[in-house]
């Protein structure tokens, strides 16, 4: 009976032990601009960051990692003022495109591409 | 007041007078079989009237008997009666060992009891008090207590996701039930959506016994006025040598994909005694009758323990600590799920007793209990535009002391009890579609207060035939918060209370008397008269415009609220015979005073924060509503190996006049209209339980066999847009398998016709037009295991 008990304690000490891997590689990416674009996004700590980003050609991409958690807010965004550009904008989540949003010849446009990490 | 307080102690004081040539009869009450101590054995001394109940060591007292030759009858359901005949000598301490035999061999604390029936031979009281024990949790698969109270007769719940089930007894809830930890720690909970009632922070497998009073009597538990749910885990049991004992339990619930695991480890020896105990609950989403899945998953677990001392022969203190947590508790019913809740709960209590002529018992309690909850609807649609999120941290802490003074043929309680509850807790938005990502706050609570000190007494007296009970209470209840201003950027600031307004303080008076007559020792009837007043609740005085009714619309608290008053006149018939069995018929009629519900705000005043409700609500006092039912009980003797029970309930609620929005082609609000005599929302509609179990190798087997018929709820709140329910039909089969004192199991089959059906009590499914629905089959099984 004391190994019946005894593999029932280890059974719950090993059960209490599993964790649900929670954490999201998250990035943030910004693409097929032809001019001078403001990207602003949340960064790794939940505030809102402002980058101005000058895109030669529209090879030229901007990206921004981090480790997220599951229920995490994501959020990034693009405006740009030349008439002639565009933009896309995507989240990613583990390498694998999550959201995305994109302005063809829209200056003063936000683009913006948010939402949950899900669960 | 005064003139009640003065009785009581010329009572006392006559009493003590007249006490001469006197002495007690105490004892133990022992399993003939395993020579364990059994609890709730019932010792009559039918000479005197007196009788009482033994505790968890099998310990009982009678005191204050005139010398002389006496009868001592043991009862209990499970045992076979027992008559001792004994000498009482002047100024004696008899001390007995009795030994009683099991009805049927083997019997265990595993095996299937007669449920919730059980308490109606023990209870004295002349008004209805439920026992449910712990054998009963074992035979259920019930994921929480709220589930579980679902089981008793007139009990329901209010399903708004997986767990945490609201009680509802004889249609009352929420704030009119006074739902108590050990005797009288409260918890308040954080949610205003009341995702976590009460008793969604204890663990069921920690329950060790849930008493339920109903009706506006228990005034000893604190302000009452619907009834009582007290929920004992506390253990004060010592042993005559050092022990330790484990437990421990592993569960599965089919349908939900569902397990729990219990382990517990308890001991002590003659002067000190202690607990540890931790429980993990990990349930996943089920699917109805239809096989449509229902987001219904949640995981919990607690741990926690106690330890106690006897300081004195008699005199125990012992100190209680818990913390449990729930993650990511879905509630489709509601606008958002739970994330996280972590609650502390802790306690430190003492008893004492006496072998004193006057004073029969002493105990005092100090608790704290703190709740931090956060919400969400980040699983919703609306999430892509607007993620909402809720902090709310509640605490309340408090004390009450107790003492029991012997008067002759009668006890007297009397004690006093506080408890200071806060809240306070914010919604932020974050607007996910808008430039830089704006964030909103609102606060749900502005550091709200509502302190509440009582006095009670209770008076409970056995005349010959006679059972009498009086009781009183007196409560000074006072609530504030900081000011609550709403604005906005384009109309600025709308509407205000400020800190000046705000405050309000009650003084309630409640009371209540009644008796039982046992016309012979099978017949009893018994009459009891009761007011129980409660003061306005935290949600009701001080809610910041959030859809915490059953209809869809924000409420707004109401700081000028009154305190709302029930009351209640219950009568009931009893019938117990050791070959018939027991049968017990209640009706009560409740007279609600000041009953608090909710009126429309016009636009005009107050518009909506919540996206797609209708409106803005507040709090008011509507003026009279009327409740009444009635309670069918019949239970077999355990004696046979067929044991049969029934049980049948109905409640019926009116409201003298509401009033009723009146909507356009459009959907939108256009005005009132008055409705007389309207029902009462939410109150359950007639249902009857029939239960059907046999002992098979001297009890060790025992299948059972439950069948649960609903009728249809046609009686519905045309001022809350109720929406009628229909009947029906459920059953369900369990068994509970005694392998030896290491080694039980209990199982069986919840809706076994797998039928797609709902509660008139579950809520909408958010943004459906349709109910939440129950589980449809599911297979369960708890292994448990002791030693």
């Amino acid at each position: 009976m004391k190994n019946v008990i005894f593999f029932v304690v280890i059974a719950l000490a090993i059960s209490s032990c599993n964790k649900d891997d929670t954490e999201v590689d998250v990035t943030y990416r910004v693409s097929k601009a032809y001019s001078t674009t403001t990207v602003s996004y949340t960064n790794d700590e939940g505030i809102m960051s402002t980058d101005t980003v000058h895109f030669d050609s529209g090879e030229d991409i901007w990206s921004y990692s981090f480790n997220g958690e599951k229920g995490e807010i994501v959020y990034v965004s693009a405006i740009y003022a030349d008439s002639a550009s565009s933009v896309t904008v995507e989240v990613l989540l583990d390498g694998k495109i999550y959201k995305s949003g994109m302005s063809n010849n829209e200056p003063g446009k936000y683009v913006i591409v948010s939402g949950i990490i899900p669960y | 007041m005064k003139h009640f307080i003065s009785s009581f102690i010329l009572l006392v004081a006559l009493n003590s007078g007249f006490s001469q040539g006197i002495g007690n009869i105490r004892g133990t009450i022992i399993d003939s079989l395993t020579m364990q101590p059994i609890e709730n054995a019932e010792i009559l001394i039918p000479k005197v009237g007196k009788a009482t109940i033994s505790d968890a060591n099998g310990f009982f007292e009678v005191k204050n008997i005139a010398s002389g030759y006496y009868k001592v009858v043991i009862k209990h359901l499970s045992y076979r009666s027992k008559e001792k005949n004994v000498e009482l000598k002047d100024g004696q301490s008899l001390n007995l060992t009795i030994l009683i035999s099991p009805d049927i061999k083997s019997l265990n604390e595993f095996i299937i009891t007669q449920n919730s029936e059980r308490e109606y031979l023990i209870s004295k009281l002349p008004y209805i008090q439920t026992t449910m024990v712990q054998s009963q949790i074992k035979t259920s698969s019930a994921g929480g207590i709220g589930d579980f109270l679902r089981s008793s007769g007139n009990i329901s719940g209010i399903r708004k996701g997986g767990s945490g089930i609201d009680p509802v007894v004889r249609g009352f809830k929420f704030s009119q039930l006074n739902v108590i930890t050990d005797n009288g720690q409260k918890i308040e909970g954080g949610c205003p959506n009341r995702m976590d009632p009460a008793v969604s922070h204890l663990d069921l497998e920690d329950i060790k016994r849930i008493d339920i009073y109903k009706g506006p009597y228990a005034l000893r538990y604190g302000p009452n006025f619907g009834g009582t749910l007290n929920l004992i885990t506390l253990s004060r049991k010592t042993y005559d040598n050092f022990t330790i004992n484990l437990d421990a339990l592993m569960g599965f619930q089919g349908n939900w994909n569902g397990i729990k695991e219990k382990l517990s480890v308890s001991g002590g020896n003659r002067v000190f005694f202690f607990g540890l105990s931790g429980n993990y609950k990990d349930y996943g989403n089920y699917k109805d009758g239809s096989g449509n899945e229902v987001n219904a998953s949640y995981t919990k677990y607690n741990y926690g323990g106690y330890v106690g001392m006897k300081v004195h022969k008699n005199h125990t203190i012992s100190f209680k600590y818990d913390e449990s947590k729930g993650r990511n508790v879905d509630f489709p019913a509601l606008p958002m799920d739970e994330r996280k809740d972590d609650t502390r709960l802790m306690s430190l209590d003492y008893k004492g007793t006496f072998d004193n002529e006057l004073l029969d018992f002493i105990t005092f309690k100090v608790y704290d209990s703190d709740v931090k909850h956060q919400m969400d609807n980040k699983e919703r649609p609306v999430s892509d535009t607007v993620v909402a999120v809720s902090d709310i941290s509640a605490n309340n802490k408090g004390l009450r002391v107790e003492t029991g003074i012997n008067l002759n043929n009668a006890i007297l309680y009397v004690g006093a009890d506080y408890e200071n509850i806060t809240k306070d807790g914010e919604r932020i938005k974050s607007m996910m579609l808008q430039p830089g990502l704006p964030v909103k706050k609102e606060k749900l609570w502005n550091n709200a207060l509502i302190r509440n000190t009582g006095i009670f007494a209770q008076y409970s007296a056995t005349l010959v035939s006679w059972d009498i009970v009086a009781a009183a209470r007196v409560d000074y209840n006072n609530g504030t918060s900081d000011e609550i201003v709403i604005s906005t950027p384009m109309q600025g600031e709308i509407y205000r209370y400020s800190t000046d307004s705000i405050s309000s303080g009650f003084i309630n008076f409640s009371f209540n008397a009644g008796a039982t007559k046992h016309l012979n020792d099978k017949f009893a009837i018994s009459l009891s008269l009761g007011s129980g007043t409660r003061s306005p609740d935290m949600i009701e005085r001080f809610i910041i415009l959030l859809p915490v009714g059953y209809d869809k619309f924000d409420y707004l608290g109401n700081p000028k609220l009154k305190p709302e008053t029930n009351n209640q006149v219950d009568l009931t018939f009893k019938f117990t015979d050791e070959r018939f069995g027991l049968m017990q018929v209640n009706g009560f009629y409740s007279f609600l005073n000041n009953y608090i519900t909710g009126k429309r705000l016009p636009p005009s005043v107050q518009k909506p924060l919540t996206k797609g409700v209708l409106g803005v609500k507040q709090f008011y006092n509507a003026g009279n509503a009327r409740m009444r039912g009635f309670e069918f009980v019949y239970a077999s003797p355990s004696r046979y190996r067929l044991g049969v029970s029934f049980i049948a309930a109905f409640t019926y609620g009116t409201i003298d006049k509401s009033s009723r929005y009146i909507t356009n082609d459009q959907g939108q609000v256009t005005g009132d209209e008055e409705i007389v005599n309207d029902a009462l929302a939410e109150i359950p509609p007639f249902e009857a339980t029939a239960k059907l179990k046999y002992q098979f190798f001297d009890g060790k087997f025992v299948p059972a066999v439950e069948v649960r018929m609903v009728a249809a709820q046609n009686h519905i709140s045309q001022s809350q847009y109720e929406m009628a329910s229909p009947g029906f039909v459920t059953a369900k089969f369990y068994f509970n398998y005694y392998f030896n004192k290491h080694f039980s199991v209990t199982g069986g089959v919840n809706n076994f016709f797998n039928n797609t059906y709902f509660e008139h009590l579950n809520r909408n499914i958010i943004g459906e037009q349709y109910e939440l629905y129950e589980p449809g089959r599911s297979f369960w099984i708890n292994l448990y295991f002791k030693i």
